[in-house]
């Protein structure tokens, strides 16, 4: 089963354009006021009453106009290259603004873009940023602050609605210190994938010998990991293997959270003052129940991000934990509760993923102001919305959980604000300043467990006093 | 003794200082020396200021912090775990690529093989290549779901994350890579070996294994100094290929000193201590060289500037 979007996005970007053309030249004609109450779509940019002639054309809004002669360039991880060009391509047409977008691959990204910062000599007038990013990012004022932009009539939609981006994502994504520098674009948990169909066939076998179903329920998933890690072992004796992303990387970051947080019940994995807490009970567990399940994984040591998606889109493993993107496709493959079946990853605390939109605080302020208004287009309500219909990025607004996206792409309800067991308890990486350090441990000692090299325990407890000698505690 | 006295010895002094051919060859060799202060002394003397010093994660100094950096970076496992597979590392890939190189030349150029310039010119694309396009290209045939290596070999090894397969793919990859380089320079020296001495050796009833004990290797010998010298100081500079093929992977079971300090540098921001991992790595290097260097001076230096 594949779900395709009904929408013509030819129309809906046209349907855009009139918008906001309106808006260009309700902006060059020096109105203001605002023109909600036209019957036309809050969705759409501002002044969409204007472009028909209307009397109403007292709304205020972003002078795209102002910054025709201005080209920046958007710095976007590799994995995001597609939809960010189709979003850099439709801004122009409608606005007029030219956007470059240069890719950085996921692994190097924040190293590359830390680099040019530092030198105050960034490439780019704006970038996306990964939510474990931002304190490193925010912290040495690398990042614009927007509250004045948010504020200023000539650059801010009046529809915008900050509030409306979900708290738990712009709080993350966008958030440092009670200062506002980014705007949320991606939000994203994790999710579980199993084989529906798989795992049907061995229900009646299964649950004769356990006391509790092979089919996790949906949405909530299996209970534990332990309970996890039974049918795991009951599908690998009958040939079938589950996805694990044991490869020495930063999937090891985001895998052992979701663990860490089911087996002890915080959220994350530093407290308040920075002090790790991995000498908890539980943490240990943790890490126990993943090794185990290198037993019951294909080719765990070599799988990462790209090879546990595409094991399970080939049909070569029948469980894979893996964020909204990969979900989207694997949905498209396999069908929403035919051949798959989504739910949140066991225990209950999926890792929080996701990105925002930051401007560099070291360009012109043309370019920043114009930067701003991309940011700000491209997580507007509309938007967020075509984004999740065209490329799969799962929307931060609470408006974009409409029936009819719910009912196109399933895995959203997991981030509806309505029905959100998904962003209820959620698993955090350390947001933090020194998290290239901490998660470049964690991954390092995690990686010698997976590989036999070292004990549960002596990898827990060197990780632990790791932390806390980067924290300073 | 007056003022004008002194001024006119010092003037002297000058002046027959200027006529010397002493004084003449140092002021030729004068821009070179200040070009060379400017772009290699002046970072290293940069790099040993820089690690005595805490860095904000902006890069400005923060403090002086004396030898913390040097402490950390010695107590960090991972750091000496780093050094040890490093040097490891370089003694079996350069003793590998030597032997290889050698082996490989001298059959270029028995009597059985024609054409010889054409198979050392085939033999050196690999060294041409970056050295990350060499770690992407190998780890690909190394996949171990896909790869070449496991279908051929009929075999289903992890090279690239299981343990001591990560390492020996690295070995090898760099080993393909960097024996061109010493089929090059064996064969060109090969070469140049007058056929003379073999045409006597062979009146004088040599066996093969003499002539080459007694004529081939000592040819060689200023060869072989240069091109081992060359490949254990790039040899202790892995990175790229480990970078690209493992992430130094299984845990840190294939980090290399640079490696980490690359991390230092620009994963973990913490300059202090990638300037004391550079310092210390610098001065592993030179004792190596000199080493090397002291055992094989007399083939590089005139007995007069030894």
């Amino acid at each position: 089963m594949t779900h395709k979007s009904e929408d013509d996005p030819t129309q809906s970007r046209r349907r855009y354009l009139t918008g906001v053309t309106a808006a260009g030249i309700a902006a060059l004609a020096g109105c203001s006021g605002g023109g909600s109450e036209t019957g036309e779509s809050e969705d759409a940019s501002q002044g969409t009453t204007a472009g028909s002639g209307s009397e109403s054309t007292t709304q205020s809004g972003p002078n795209y106009a102002a910054y025709q002669d201005v080209s920046i360039t958007f710095a976007t991880s590799s994995l995001y290259t597609e939809p960010m060009n189709d979003l850099a391509s439709t801004f122009n047409e409608e606005t007029g603004i030219e956007v470059n977008v240069t890719s950085y691959a996921q692994s190097e990204m924040l190293t590359k873009l830390q680099n040019q910062l530092r030198a105050r000599q960034a490439e780019f007038d704006a970038f996306v940023s990964d939510v474990i990013w931002t304190g490193t990012l925010m912290d040495p004022g690398w990042a614009e602050p927007l509250e004045a932009y948010l504020n200023d009539s000539s650059l801010a939609m009046e529809s915008y609605d900050y509030d409306d981006h979900l708290d738990v994502f712009a709080r993350n994504y966008g958030q440092w210190n009670g200062e506002t520098y980014g705007l949320p674009w991606y939000g994203d948990t994790m999710k579980l994938n199993v084989r529906k169909d798989l795992l049907e066939q061995y229900a009646d076998e299964f649950n004769q010998n356990h006391d509790f179903d092979i089919m996790p329920p949906f949405p909530e998933g299996y209970d534990s990991y332990a309970q996890f890690n039974k049918v795991a072992q009951f599908m690998h004796d009958k040939g079938h293997q589950m996805g694990l992303e044991g490869r020495r990387g930063w999937n090891i970051v985001y895998y052992y959270p979701n663990r860490f947080s089911a087996e002890t019940g915080m959220q994350s994995m530093l407290d308040e003052d920075g002090n790790s807490r991995l000498s908890m009970q539980g943490a240990q567990d943790a890490l126990q129940l993943m090794v185990d399940q290198t037993e019951f994984a294909r080719n765990p040591l070599s799988t990462g991000y790209t090879q546990s998606r595409d094991q399970f889109l080939n049909g070569d493993t029948w469980a894979v934990e893996q964020w909204g993107t990969a979900t989207k496709k694997i949905i498209d493959k396999w069908g929403w509760e035919d051949g798959v079946r989504v739910t949140l990853t066991p225990g209950g605390y999926p890792d929080l993923g996701g990105w925002g939109m930051l401007v560099n605080s070291f360009s012109d302020q043309d370019r920043k102001d114009a930067a701003f208004l991309f940011a700000q287009w491209a997580t507007s309500k509309e938007m967020d919305k075509y984004t999740m219909r065209e490329h799969g990025v799962t929307p931060t607004r609470a408006s974009s959980f409409t029936d009819d996206l719910k009912e196109a792409s399933p895995q959203l309800r997991y981030q509806d604000p309505e029905a959100n067991p998904g962003i209820k308890t959620l698993s955090l990486r350390p947001r933090n300043p020194n998290y290239q350090e901490l998660g470049n441990t964690m991954q390092t000692r995690i990686s010698e467990a997976l590989s036999g090299s070292a004990g549960v325990e002596e990898t827990i407890n060197t990780i632990h006093s790791e932390w806390q000698s980067i924290m300073g505690n | 003794m007056s003022t004008v006295d002194i001024f006119s010895i010092w003037r002297q002094r000058v002046e027959d200082g200027l006529s010397s051919e002493r004084a003449i060859a140092w002021l030729f060799v004068a821009p070179a020396v200040i070009l060379l202060l400017a772009i290699a002394i002046y970072p290293f003397i940069q790099m040993i200021y820089d690690s005595v010093f805490a860095f904000s994660s902006a890069g400005q100094r923060e403090a002086f912090v004396g030898i913390e950096n040097f402490v950390r970076v010695l107590s960090d496992g991972r750091f000496t775990g780093a050094v040890l597979f490093t040097i490891v590392f370089v003694m079996i890939v350069v003793s590998s690529e030597f032997l290889l190189g050698l082996g490989i030349s001298l059959l270029i150029y028995s009597q059985y093989i024609k054409r010889r310039q054409l198979l050392v010119v085939l033999s050196l694309p690999p060294m041409m290549l970056s050295p990350v396009i060499a770690g992407l290209t190998w780890r690909m045939l190394f996949n171990v779901e896909f790869g070449l290596v496991n279908h051929l070999l009929s075999l289903n090894i992890d090279w690239i994350a299981g343990r001591p397969w990560a390492a020996a793919a690295i070995v090898i990859t760099d080993i393909w890579m960097w024996t061109p380089l010493f089929v090059l320079v064996f064969a060109s020296t090969l070469q140049a070996i007058p056929e003379v001495y073999y045409e006597a050796a062979e009146i004088d009833g040599m066996s093969a294994w003499q002539r080459f004990k007694w004529i081939t290797f000592p040819q060689m010998r200023t060869a072989i100094v240069i091109v081992l010298l060359l490949r254990v100081v790039r040899a202790f500079k892995v990175f790229p290929k480990i970078q690209v093929m493992t992430l130094g992977g299984p845990g840190s079971f294939t980090e290399s000193i640079a490696m980490i300090t690359y991390n230092y540098g620009f994963s973990f921001f913490s300059l202090g201590r990638a300037s004391a991992a550079g310092v210390l790595y610098w001065f592993l290097m030179f004792i190596t060289a000199f080493i090397i260097f002291r055992a094989v001076a007399e083939e590089l230096i005139s007995p007069e500037e030894y």
